[in-house]
Order: structure tokens, then C-alpha cells, then sequence
């Protein structure tokens, strides 16, 4: 990979993979992380309308300059990050530079685009609330933190949604879409040095300094022990059961509690898989995850099963815990949570978006490619003891947990306005 | 002016590779490449999902699902571990038309992967036991499918328009069926219909051709029954257009609007999917621009269009707020109508192409998609260099036959609606 930062403090890295397509991904270092109560929504909701257009681009003319070309492109938001990706046919790299080069210097956040893009975006906070699974991260980050950059949801909550201004979206644009803030990833069919000299060119006169806004809001306080139960129009009940978990910052810690989640949910023969499902039939889904986050965030177990099993599968789980904090894993089980691991990133890298994805991800996070490059080396080195000590570490504290259940006829939307507003308190 | 990618595409078209037949009758095709370390094997068998009648559906999906579930020689926790160990993907399902198989390893643990997979395939055990599990699982997983409203609605679209056939029937099955199935039954349809003598099997990525061969050779056999013929799907009877509402507690209200179409590889096929992307696909289309970005009525709406192998379906859908719902399908039916009163203009055909064309290309990245795509079209009745003449077929397709397509399917629509509880009074 050739990596290179011009000299407007633009980062950008460049791969090159034989396989006659080139993605060109734009990561901003700002998402939902650095957001308050009142500004909630906004980076997701300017995503949006990075696309409607800029003064040589008309509203709609930057999606069909890509599709011309037979090109695809599309954005996400999240906690930590806002990406921009588009992949087109490798001759047609100079069209897809110019679109987001364009796109990200100069958007216009027209005020009557704006207008009509609230609408949609509240037409995709309604779905939200049709989709259990939408509604439980949401639901769970607001549980697991009283403050921090982490409680508030990406989408934002649909008073945030209404009340938000094109003048405060565009300051906020002005504010972190700095060149210094982001960095741009190629990987595909292209030579490095020469898609270099293009990107340096199109980007030559963007001068714009970072300005971020005091959220005060940096340190994640994880809380321990709050149960919150939200009746739905739901046939299977939806569990999630929290723990805290540790920060990009403490790389060795990350890794042994991916190590961790391997053991504990990756695949059929993983722990949680065989106590929960196979032996006590408690759950009929059961999954093990800690997304690597900037700051201090959430470890989760997340499982469907029936209501009356609910209680059983968290007690089964804090055993299931227990056991791996105070026991190491195998060698056998330990080399193949590595193996599952180390081929997971390797299936994820065949693709342009999935390599783009990860250099792009930990560059944001953590200012340099340092992470991702040690990644599997550092993987390697995690030993048995290592995985059961970040197990007793985080993971065995009171935790706390989300249930989407079936309601109860007549009863859900009475039920689902207390369990809101009373949060660690069974509705 | 927008260019035409076929040149492009024919130029960057790797030669397709052709098939071969082993001794036992299996027929593979080999293309090794030493792009990255991965190797991708699909396995396609004559065992249509769409092979069920009402009181059969799920059976095939049941069967698939089972497949994990041990082998002879191994028991359920023991073949976990087995493919858990060597940190490969191995699955099988059924699709409408036929069923498949693949694997995704890497080049070092292709030889183990493969022999799991050969086991798999073909000495399941269908302990009673693990069916029972197997069964609850699958009935949650149908609950589930319900929670999400958008695929509910899908769902009820598909079975009004194709009735008791089955492309109208859920994959998973439904809740009378599963509680229901045998293991007689289970094991019957194994044997009558997964056997290797009838498989096409693709390998793409870095491995050894000739060890390949010799490893497919060993490790799966022809199975008795080998010479029946395979189960060929009748097409599913016309049935008048309905219309239906339905009625949950929900925060928008979901509509799915659409009708029949053309099978894949009629002559039809290439101008209806060029309209279906004119219509819906993508950020630039007709329903995309005119009812999310004009009108901000929603945040998911589109078209696709699904093409079997002896019928085909296209359709609308979008998620809006209950009072937007009549506006969101006067919209829907306004962009259907324009598409059989005028030509597409050049321009947008000529975009709407060339999107068709570059999502093909970008869709052929990884191993396991181009084994599936070239096995795909051989299985389907339209041979493996249909993957690399599709983007001139796309290419080929006129404003005409667009509008000609639009007169011939886009009418008398079949309308299926969810409502929230308190529009359905």
C-alpha cells in the first residue's frame, strides 16, 4: 500500500488489486460521537445531502455522472466515522475522482433540498422503529450510557430530526469536512503514482481548517445493571446483553477480546452457540460481538429466543462468562477462534469496499496505519491467559439488558411510552 | 455524450473456461487463478425449491439445513468443530429453480474443506434428534420473518401472485408445514434428488486443476438413482391481479404493487431488465428521483425485478407514513404508465445500461461470485458463456423494446399493502 498526505494535510492510500475495478472511499473523522442532544442526527443527515449537489453538479447530477459511467456509490454513517465510497470500472477512475472530489470540497447543502431531505430522513427513522434489530442498538447504547459520545443514536431521535437547520448543517460541514480530518482510500486496478498526481491536483486548492465543536462529552461511562423491556408488534422476542469494552487505544486488549467473542459466538462450535442453543435450548439465534470504537464502548451478546427464556439465557450467559475468565480457552480452541479470525479478514479483503473499509476504518480511528498493518502479528500473540483476563476484566460485572418482546394485546403502545421514558426499570 | 461499455466489458472478459465431465458423471468446471489465496467451490443440484406444493413447503430448505446438522461419521458438535477448526464458510440452500452448495477457503485448507464438504453433501445422518432442534429453529426463524414489514408484505405479494405454485411459497416454509415433516421425508428427498452424478461444480481461485480432479473423483460418488429424470417445474397458472391489506402495529405503512413478467432467457428478458432499472435501481431511477428525492415520501423505495426459470415477477415497493400512502401509489402507477406511453430518453437508457453493466462487472470480484455466476447460467438452461455475453445484451436493448416491454407486463397490477393497526379500521 502507498501512503502518502498532501500537503493540505489530506491523508490518502493507495492499493493496488488486478481486478479491472477501482474504489475511491472518503472517510471524515466526525459521526454521531461528536453530537449533543440538540444537534442529533446531523452527520448522518448531512451525509444525505453531500449528494444533492455543488456548483458545477445540479441536484441529482453527481448520482448520474457515476451511474453513466456504470458506477455505484453510496455512504455510511456511524458513532466514530462518515465514508463516502463509489466503485466504477477501472478506465473510468478520472470521472469517479472528479464527482467526490467535488462533492466533498464544495457541496452546496441547498436549503430547499434540505427541507425535502428532513422528510426522508424521517421516513427512514419510522422504519427504524419497524425493525426490531435497528431499534436495539439504539435502544442499547442509550441504556449502557448515561452520557458520552456513544449514547445518542446516528440517526438521531425525531425531535433532533425536526429541529435541525440548514445554517447549523452547513457550519458543521465547514467545521470537520477538513482535509485534515479525513483521508481518501483507492484500492483496485490503478497505478499508485499516477492516481497520486490526479488526487493531488483535485484536491490542490482545498484549504479548510478543522474546527470541531466542544461537546465536552469524550469519556464513556458504562452503566452496569439496568434492564429495559420494549413491547412490539414482534412474533420472536429480541435479547441484548451489554458489557463495557475497551477502546482502540488498548490494542492488545481489542485483540484478546476478539479472540473472545470468537470463542463465545463465531460459528457452531463456539461456546455460547452450543450452552444456549444446542445443550440448554434457551435461544434459537445467539451472536457475540465488541465493535473497536475510539473511545470506551459496548461488548455484546445478542440472541432471539422466546420470552419465558429470556431470563435464563442472561443467568446461562454470566456462566458462560465466568467460565472463560476463570478458565482459558484450549490450545485447540484458541487456534481456531485465530484461524476463523485471520480467514474472516482475509475473505473480507476481496473485495475493493472491504479493504477499502478497513484501512479507511482504523486510519480514522487512530491517525496512522499502524493498527491494521500489526493486526494479524498482534493476533498471533495473543495468548489463552490473554483472552480470559480481558474476560475477567469486562465481562464480568453486572450487566445490562435490552428486551424487544412481543405486546401484549392491546397493551404496546402504552408499554413502549413507559418503558421509554423510565429507563432501567422493567416496562 | 454517455459511452457504451461493451467494449470495455469484452476487453477486461476473461476466456470462459469450459466444462468437463469426471468418471462418475459429475460435470466441473475448473478456473484456477492465483489472484489471492482463496478458493471458491459451488455446487449446483437439480433440486428446484420451487419443486414444493402447499403442503410441502420448506421440505427442501428443511433438508439443506439438516446437512449441518451431522453426518455418519460424525455427530452435530464433532462437524461443527470439524469446519469451525478450518475457519471456512460451507452452506447449502435451495433457490426457486434449483439448489446449491459452495465452500470458501483458503488454498491451504481447499483439501480438508472439500472432503467436509463431500461428507456433508452426501452422508448426512438426519439423527431425529437434530431434526427436532433443526424444526424450532427454522419455525423461529419464519416468526422472524414476519417481524420485519417490509418482507412480510413481499411475502403475501409473492403468494397472491403465483397462488399454491411454488415460486409463491416462502423457502423457509410455513408454520403448518414445518411442524409437520417426517424423517422419512427429509431423507427422501436427499436421496432422491442430492447425488453427485448430477452436480455442476465450479472451482475458481488458487488451487491445483489436476489435484482437483482427482480429489472430486475420490470423494463423491454417483448414487443409486443416478438415471432418473430430473423434476422439471410447471409453469405456474395465470391468476387474476388481487388486492390485499393488512394490518399490524406499525410505524409506516408498506406497499409492494406489481405483476408477471418474462422467465430469465426469453426474449424479453434484457429490455425488462433494462426497465426495471430505468424504473428502480439505483439512486438516479424513476421511483428513487421522483417519490424519495422530489417528494421526500420515503427513505426505502425502488423496483426489482426477479426473473425464474419459468416465470418472472416485477415490482414496486416503498415504506411511507401512513397518510402518504395513496400519494406514494397514484405515484407508483403515474411512473408505470409513462414507461408505456413514452421512450426513454437516450440518455437514460443509455445511463440505465451502463449501470446494469458496471454492477455485473463489480459484482464479479470475489471467487465465490464468479463460480456462481458462470454455474448459474449452465444450470439455468443458458450455458456458461451467457456470462460473458450479458453485457452485450444489455447494451443491445432499444427505447422501443423498453416500451414495448412496459405495454406487454406493466398492467393490471396485484396491490399488497401493510398498514398500521389504526388505518386498517
Amino acid at each position: 500500500m502507498k501512503f502518502t498526505r498532501l500537503d493540505n494535510g489530506l491523508a490518502v492510500a493507495v492499493e493496488t488489486v488486478p481486478n479491472k475495478v477501482v474504489t475511491l472511499d472518503m472517510w471524515v473523522n466526525t459521526g454521531s460521537a461528536n453530537e449533543g442532544d440538540s444537534n442529533n442526527g446531523i452527520s448522518h443527515f448531512l451525509e444525505h445531502m453531500m449528494f444533492k449537489g455543488t456548483p458545477r453538479y445540479g441536484v441529482g447530477e453527481l448520482d448520474k455522472a457515476i451511474m453513466n459511467v456504470g458506477g455505484l456509490w453510496n455512504a455510511g454513517t456511524s458513532k466514530d466515522f462518515t465514508h463516502y465510497y463509489v466503485t466504477v470500472a477501472a478506465p473510468f477512475f478520472d470521472q469517479a475522482l472528479d464527482a467526490i472530489s467535488d462533492m466533498i470540497q464544495n457541496s452546496l447543502i441547498d436549503r430547499e433540498e434540505f427541507d425535502r431531505e428532513k422528510q426522508v430522513i424521517l421516513e427512514e427513522w419510522r422504519r427504524k422503529q419497524d425493525n426490531p434489530w435497528g431499534l436495539m442498538y439504539d435502544e442499547l447504547y442509550d441504556l449502557c450510557f448515561e452520557r458520552g459520545p456513544y449514547r445518542r443514536s446516528v440517526l438521531g431521535t425525531f425531535e433532533s430530526i425536526s429541529a435541525l437547520d440548514r445554517d447549523e448543517m452547513f457550519d458543521y460541514y465547514q467545521r470537520y469536512y477538513a482535509p485534515e480530518n479525513m483521508i481518501l482510500v483507492v484500492v483496485g486496478d490503478v497505478r499508485a503514482e499516477q492516481v497520486l498526481a490526479k488526487i493531488g491536483k483535485a484536491f490542490a486548492g482545498f484549504d479548510r481548517p478543522l474546527r470541531p465543536l466542544e461537546t465536552g462529552e469524550r469519556e464513556s461511562l458504562f452503566r452496569p445493571g439496568q434492564r429495559r423491556v420494549i413491547p412490539r408488534d414482534v412474533n420472536e422476542t429480541y435479547l441484548s446483553i451489554a458489557h463495557p469494552a475497551p477502546s482502540i487505544g488498548r490494542p492488545d486488549e481489542v485483540l484478546a477480546l476478539d479472540v473472545a467473542a470468537t470463542v463465545l459466538g463465531e460459528g457452531r462450535s463456539s461456546r455460547l452457540y452450543r450452552r444456549l442453543k444446542e445443550e440448554k435450548r434457551l435461544v434459537n439465534t445467539v451472536s457475540a460481538g465488541a465493535p473497536t470504537h475510539r473511545y470506551d464502548s459496548v461488548f455484546y451478546v445478542m440472541a432471539t429466543l422466546d420470552r419465558e427464556n429470556a431470563d435464563g439465557a442472561v443467568a446461562e450467559t454470566a456462566a458462560v462468562l465466568h467460565e472463560l475468565a476463570t478458565s482459558p480457552p484450549s490450545p485447540e480452541e484458541l487456534a481456531k477462534a485465530k484461524r476463523i479470525l485471520r480467514n474472516g479478514f482475509q475473505f473480507g479483503m476481496e473485495t475493493n469496499t472491504g479493504r477499502s473499509g478497513l484501512i479507511g476504518y482504523y486510519y480514522t480511528l487512530t491517525g496512522s496505519n499502524e493498527f491494521l498493518e500489526r493486526y494479524l502479528n498482534r493476533l498471533d500473540e495473543v495468548m489463552a491467559e490473554d483472552v480470559s483476563v480481558v474476560v475477567g476484566k469486562y465481562l464480568r460485572g453486572e450487566p445490562s439488558v435490552v428486551i424487544i418482546e412481543p405486546a401484549g394485546e392491546g397493551a404496546a403502545e402504552t408499554a413502549r411510552t413507559e418503558a421509554a421514558a423510565q429507563p432501567g426499570e422493567e416496562g | 455524450m454517455i459511452r457504451n461499455m461493451t467494449s470495455l466489458e469484452s476487453a477486461s472478459a476473461a476466456r470462459t473456461p469450459s466444462i468437463e465431465q469426471l468418471p462418475g458423471g459429475m460435470r466441473v468446471l475448473l478456473a484456477p487463478s492465483a489472484v489471492n489465496d482463496i478458493v471458491a467451490v459451488v455446487s449446483f443440484m437439480p433440486l428446484p425449491g420451487a419443486i414444493e406444493r402447499p403442503h410441502e413447503a420448506g421440505l427442501v430448505t428443511f433438508m439443506h439445513r439438516m446437512l449441518r446438522r451431522g453426518t455418519t461419521s460424525k455427530t452435530n458438535v464433532e462437524l461443527a468443530e470439524a469446519i469451525d477448526s478450518l475457519g471456512i464458510e460451507l452452506a447449502s440452500e435451495a433457490s426457486d429453480d434449483f439448489s446449491h452448495a459452495h465452500l470458501i477457503c483458503t488454498k491451504d485448507t481447499f483439501r480438508e474443506g472439500l472432503a467436509l464438504m463431500a461428507e456433508v453433501l452426501q452422508h448426512p445422518s438426519f439423527e431425529p434428534e437434530e431434526a427436532e432442534k433443526e424444526r424450532q429453529s427454522i419455525l423461529a426463524a419464519i416468526r422472524r420473518q414476519e417481524d420485519d414489514k417490509l418482507s412480510a408484505t413481499l411475502k403475501r405479494f409473492m403468494r397472491e401472485l403465483y397462488g399454491d405454485h411454488g415460486y409463491g411459497l416462502p423457502h423457509l416454509g410455513l408454520r403448518e408445514t414445518v411442524g409437520e415433516f417426517t424423517r422419512e421425508q427429509l431423507v427422501h428427498v436427499h436421496e432422491e434428488f442430492v447425488n453427485p452424478a448430477r452436480f455442476l461444480t465450479v472451482i475458481m481461485g488458487n488451487f491445483d486443476p489436476a489435484e482437483a480432479r482427482d480429489l472430486l473423483t475420490e470423494l463423491f460418488q454417483p448414487a443409486p438413482g443416478a438415471e432418473s429424470s430430473p423434476f422439471v417445474i410447471p409453469p405456474p397458472p395465470e391468476r387474476p391481479p388481487s388486492r390485499v391489506r393488512l394490518s399490524r402495529d406499525c410505524e409506516q405503512a408498506y406497499l409492494v404493487l406489481g405483476m408477471r413478467a418474462c422467465p430469465l432467457g426469453a426474449p424479453d428478458w434484457p429490455a425488462v431488465r433494462v426497465l426495471n432499472t430505468v424504473l428502480g435501481e439505483g439512486m438516479s431511477s424513476r421511483l428513487f428521483v421522483r417519490l424519495r428525492d422530489e417528494q421526500g415520501l420515503a427513505y426505502a423505495t425502488g423496483s426489482a425485478y426477479g426473473p425464474l426459470g419459468r416465470a418472472g415477477h416485477l415490482f414496486g415497493y416503498i415504506g411511507t407514513k401512513p397518510e402518504s400512502l395513496d400519494t406514494a401509489r397514484e405515484g407508483m402507477l403515474e411512473q408505470f404508465e409513462l414507461l408505456k406511453s413514452e421512450l426513454v430518453p437516450r440518455e437514460e437508457l443509455q445511463r440505465s445500461k451502463n449501470y446494469l453493466v458496471g454492477k455485473f462487472l463489480i459484482d464479479h470480484q470475489t471467487n465465490y461470485r464468479r463460480a456462481f455466476y458462470l454455474g448459474f447460467y449452465e444450470t439455468m438452461g443458458l450455458g456458461i458463456t451467457m456470462d460473458e455475453n450479458y453485457p452485450k445484451l444489455i447494451q443491445s436493448v432499444t427505447a422501443e423494446q423498453v416500451r414495448e416491454a412496459a405495454n406487454r407486463y406493466l398492467h393490471d397490477p396485484t396491490i399488497v399493502e401493510l398498514v398500521p393497526e389504526e388505518s386498517g379500521r
